[in-house]
């Protein structure tokens, strides 16, 4: 054969694919002129085949170029054809039956999941279909209507309605069908994770709705499996260390703390929640050590082999960097009976091309992507670290050779879709590396264990315990090392091009070229020093404070949050928005190290919530809060306003009861006028917690902001009654109770009169917010509205005597 | 078909050099075969170990007592030969066999060619290390030999005790450790005049006696050792 002609042929297929899928995604191209286009192509193939092999490489690329281009574009046709679809543009009420096919989210008072739909019942016709829908069920346990008594007796705490809606179960629903609106915008969303999900419709129903067809004997066994490792699990170790392992080793996260997940991400050590590559690469070595012992057959232990990966990655649910690293290993294994060296870079590409082949959406998967870079990052990458130790090979060189060059090749997704970046997670999984190897196999031993001897796995959980906790340890030592975060808001898909671009080509450098091996040292070692000293300058500028004047009103779901940022340097806080919500993580997107003033509007738990999360990580100089009566407010929320108050106290922080008329001076050009609440008054409000809110004018030079809280139309006549003669004009208005009826009163508005309205408020909220008629009345004073729902957050710079209005998702 | 289904796999499994991964269809690339210590002129002319004049019997099979008459290998077991011989039986790439033979045959047509061999024989495995490594590398080698030179391969021997690694015992244990597990199954008619014994590695030259000695017991005249690498460690 002519040597010109060998080549790697993956090497060119996949990436050539790939590119197809991405344009294809964008450009439409009609299906004929693909099919002509690609039977011209084929014949210029077996020519050229025959005659010359020099330009087979080009024709190889453009025919899966447009195998790319055609496979999503039959993909997107075949979901703009979707009978879901057409059903959701007229609301229809139906019943769908299929399979869950994601690990169910358990809320408060909700589950979500995605179905596999296989049937449809709609007009008394039944349909058959391969669609999916987002199914999410609500249980609101408070008072169940009474015909639906018995259904909630069955279905009323989370245990039960776990016995029905777990990965792969059949079940039935009825319920509306909506169409979820997909935006077209930069950038990550979530209704562009759903239709990356061929999700396009949703169906809301009661829990009530629901019947459990569960025929699925796998989908069983598989629940079983889970369940008994679960209940060992929680009884014999650490509630904190065993909901970890559940999710590290059965995939099922659900019951991991906030904190827990937060502490993983600051120290860089997420993916260790997540089932990734590393569980099958542990899953294969357990195997060998196993036959070492037992002299199992060559064919006997590929098969062994092939079995316990595949049903791990059944039993763990299909995710894409479970796929990519079963796919992997069965290919190893495919590599092993033909008799064949395996090629780490060919068995990617094969990979990455059977996932995209699969389901063309996947290379849009974070895990997706996480997975592919990380393993590409330890091929490439950790060689050439490895030379600058002299290739001197041991456990502290490999680790840190192999942790450097995974975070180098994963940095840019990162940035790009979570904006944020650890640094110290190179130091952290240093650490971490040897334990979560220990801990990752003698859980899933433990797992396959407990099904056949129960108790004499028990010194194997203690150790496990005892790993964990060490794993932790680490964990929250590492999330607590200052500066060890790097935060980029706008770091765009560009950027990530660009970063990946200049590390090809420093890769090619030094692999490809024949240079000396001291020159590319050198080179290799002033490529870290600029990355160091980037990371430092951005670092550095970020705190710096806004030229001008800038207000931001962030989009954080129903509530509010609102950061002021002076030139001077002065940062205020007013509200925190609810739990959960990232707050703190949008102020350090901003740049915020430490709060000079934080403002309680009032204590409920949409403006509270975020808040406590402030308080606990950046430091406060000044907390401002009303004078209050709760006498009338439950237990929950008392409970909650006394924690505030208590992490105060422990922080030393300074702490101030303002009443109405008070001025607060902040600096010389920044002052704080109370208007709301006169504590005189509060007591005849005191049934309505809304009507007790802190309302303020801010004041920086020349303009005013007011805030108002949640104060509703009794308490903005009292405001009106009192400042008669006092100006409450201001340029910005907050307006009160995310925009909601109970606080419409047109004088109040018309007192105000501002040039611009925020209303801070949540996308699809259960109230409505915000209602018709503030919106009506604040057209009539001819205000434009911006709303955080529509816009995302909402960034107001003062310049001279106007306002830029920029939006930031 | 196989040629489809051989470009196939090679899409998946790229062809390429077991050393330095440059692109190549006999998965060991010619500058890596250049590296390999070919046994050169000068070989004691009975057991094959490479000398600095010729002789008749080297220090080494002096004093022994060997069944076979004369062994040759290719190369010496060190660098670029030993990481090839340990990718072939330790990683399973058994698609070096072609190319292992063609080395083979060179050392064939180097030494033995005024030699009209009968049959070809290789060294048997136990049946449960076999299959624990799936394949029996000597036999791969000496079934490709065949083909190529067209002889018969019989494989009339089988290893009937599993022994301890020979590597991990004294000189005098290694003898001991062989003696009696090779045993004869098969038609002694067809066992006869010169037979070819295949090895992957040549250390001691026990384990190839040991097999000539059951072969000569058999009914064969003449048996002549071939071997992919020849081991040096022993001075
Ligand atoms: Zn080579
Ligand atoms: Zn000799």
């Amino acid at each position: 054969m002519d040597k010109k002609k060998l080549q790697v042929w993956i090497y060119y297929i996949t990436p050539s694919y790939i590119l197809g899928i991405v344009i294809g995604e964008n450009i439409k191209i009609s299906l004929s002129s693909i099919i002509i286009f690609l039977s011209i192509l084929s014949i210029i193939i077996i020519f050229c085949s025959f005659y010359d092999g020099r330009f087979i490489k080009y024709l190889i690329i453009a025919l899966f170029l447009i195998i790319g281009i055609f496979i999503i574009n039959l993909t997107q046709t075949e979901m703009s054809q979707s009978i879901l679809l057409k059903l959701s543009e007229e609301k229809s009420y139906v019943k769908v039956e299929g399979n869950i096919c994601s690990r169910p989210h358990f809320f408060k008072n909700s589950v979500s999941f995605f179905l596999q739909v296989k049937y449809i019942d709609f007009n008394g016709k039944r349909y058959k279909l391969n669609d999916r829908t987002q199914i999410t069920l609500f249980h609101n346990n408070e008072n169940p209507n009474n015909d639906l008594l018995d259904n909630y007796k069955k279905l009323n705490s989370k245990d039960d309605l776990k016995d029905s809606i777990f990965l792969g179960n059949s079940i039935a629903i009825s319920g509306r069908l909506n169409k979820i609106e997909r935006e077209i915008s930069k950038g990550f969303s979530w209704e562009k994770y759903l239709y990356h999900n061929k999700i396009q419709t949703k169906l809301v129903a009661d829990v009530s709705k629901i019947e459990d067809i569960s025929i699925h004997i796998l989908s069983r066994i598989r629940k079983y499996v889970v369940y008994k490792a679960e209940k060992l699990f929680k009884e014999r170790i650490d509630s904190k260390h065993s909901t970890f392992l559940i999710g590290a080793v059965l995939g099922d996260r659900s019951e991991i703390s906030p904190e827990t997940i937060e502490h993983f991400t600051k120290s860089g050590l997420l993916h260790l929640l997540a089932i990734s590559g590393q569980n099958m690469v542990l899953i294969a070595s357990i195997i060998i050590f196993f036959y070492r012992i037992f002299k199992l057959s060559f064919f006997k232990r590929i098969f062994i082999t092939i079995i316990m990966i595949v049903s791990y990655t059944y039993l763990v649910g299909y995710e894409a960097s479970v796929l990519r690293a079963s796919i992997t290993t069965l290919l190893t294994m495919l590599a092993l009976i033909l008799g064949r060296k395996k090629d780490p870079f060919a068995l990617l590409s094969t990979s990455a091309l059977f996932l995209t082949f699969w389901d063309p959406f996947s290379i849009y998967d974070v895990g997706f992507q996480l997975s592919f870079l990380s393993v590409a990052g330890i091929f490439l990458i950790s060689p050439i670290i490895m030379k600058l130790f002299n290739n001197k090979k041991n456990l502290l060189t490999n680790t840190f050779s192999i942790t450097f060059s995974v975070q180098l090749a994963i940095a840019p997704i990162t940035l790009y879709h979570f904006k944020q970046f650890s640094i110290v997670s190179i130091l952290s999984n240093f650490l971490a590396l040897p334990v979560s190897s220990l801990i990752l196999s003698l859980g899933m031993i433990c797992v396959w264990l407990s099904l056949i001897f129960e108790k004499m796995i028990h010194p194997l959980l203690w150790v496990l315990d005892k790993a964990t906790g060490y794993l932790f340890l680490i964990s929250e030592f590492c999330s607590k090392i200052p500066y060890g975060q790097l935060y980029y808001s706008k770091f765009s898909i560009y950027l990530v091009v660009v970063y990946f671009f200049f590390m090809i080509i420093s890769l090619y450098f030094l692999i490809k070229t024949n240079v000396e091996q001291k020159v590319k040292t050198k080179f290799v070692l002033s490529l870290i020093a600029l990355l160091i000293l980037l990371v430092f300058t951005y670092q550095f500028l970020l705190s710096l404070p806004p030229k001008n004047l800038s207000i931001t009103f962030f989009n954080i779901g129903n509530g509010d949050a609102c950061l002021v940022r002076t030139p001077e340097g002065h940062d205020i806080l007013i509200d925190g928005g609810p739990e959960g919500k990232n707050i703190v993580k949008k102020l350090h997107l901003k740049g915020v190290k430490k709060l000079n003033l934080v403002i309680l509007s009032h204590p409920h738990s949409d403006h509270i919530g975020g808040l406590i999360e402030v308080l606990n990580e950046i430091p406060v100089n000044l907390v401002l809060v009303g004078s209050l009566d709760l006498s009338e407010c439950d237990h929950s929320l008392i409970d909650k306003y006394n924690s505030f108050l208590e992490i105060i106290r422990n922080k030393n922080i300074n702490i101030k009861c303002i009443k109405s008329k008070d001025i607060l001076n902040i600096s010389s050009k920044l002052s704080l006028f109370s208007i709301w609440p006169d504590p005189d008054k509060i007591s005849f409000l005191k049934s309505n917690l809304n009507n007790q809110s802190l309302v303020f004018l801010l004041r920086y030079a020349n303009k005013r902001i007011l805030f108002t809280g949640d104060v509703e139309i009794e308490a903005q006549k009292e405001i009106l009654n009192d400042f008669k003669n006092l100006s409450i004009n201001a340029d910005i208005l907050k307006v009160p109770h995310q925009g909601s009826k109970d606080a419409n009163f047109y004088p109040f508005l018309k007192a105000v009169l501002p040039k611009i309205s925020i209303i801070s408020v949540g996308l699809h909220n259960k109230h409505n917010h915000p209602s018709d008629e503030i919106i009506k009345s604040l057209k009539k004073i001819n205000c434009p509205i911006f709303r955080t729902d529509k816009m995302g957050d909402i960034n107001l710079i003062a310049i001279n005597n106007n306002w830029k209005i920029s939006k930031e998702r | 078909m196989i040629r489809i289904l051989k470009s196939l796999i090679d899409i998946f499994f790229p062809p390429k050099c077991v050393i330095c991964s440059k692109l190549n269809e006999n998965f060991l690339c010619d500058d890596c075969i250049r590296n390999i210590s070919v046994t050169g002129n000068y070989v004691c002319q009975f057991c094959g170990k490479p000398t600095i004049r010729s002789v008749n019997k080297c220090l080494e099979c002096k004093d022994e007592k060997l069944y076979f008459t004369k062994a040759r290998s290719f190369g010496i077991y060190e660098g670029v030969l030993k990481d090839v011989i340990a990718e072939y039986k330790y990683k399973n790439v058994r698609a070096l066999t072609k190319l292992l033979t063609q080395l083979l045959y060179i050392t064939l047509q180097k030494y033995y060619r005024d030699i009209s061999f009968d049959s070809i024989e290789y060294i048997p495995m136990t049946k449960r290390s076999k299959s624990f490594r799936g394949f029996n590398q000597s036999e791969l080698l000496a079934k490709e030999l065949g083909k190529i030179t067209e002889l018969s391969v019989n494989g009339f021997l089988i290893k009937t005790k599993n022994t301890k690694k020979q590597m991990s015992l004294s000189l005098s244990e290694r003898r001991k450790n062989l003696i009696g597990v090779f045993d004869f199954v098969g038609s002694k008619e067809n066992c006869r005049g010169d037979i070819l014994l295949i090895d992957d590695v040549y250390t001691t030259g026990y384990t190839v006696s040991e097999c000539s000695k059951v072969l000569l017991n058999n009914g064969a005249n003449d048996i002549y050792v071939l071997t992919l690498a020849r081991s040096l460690l022993i001075q």
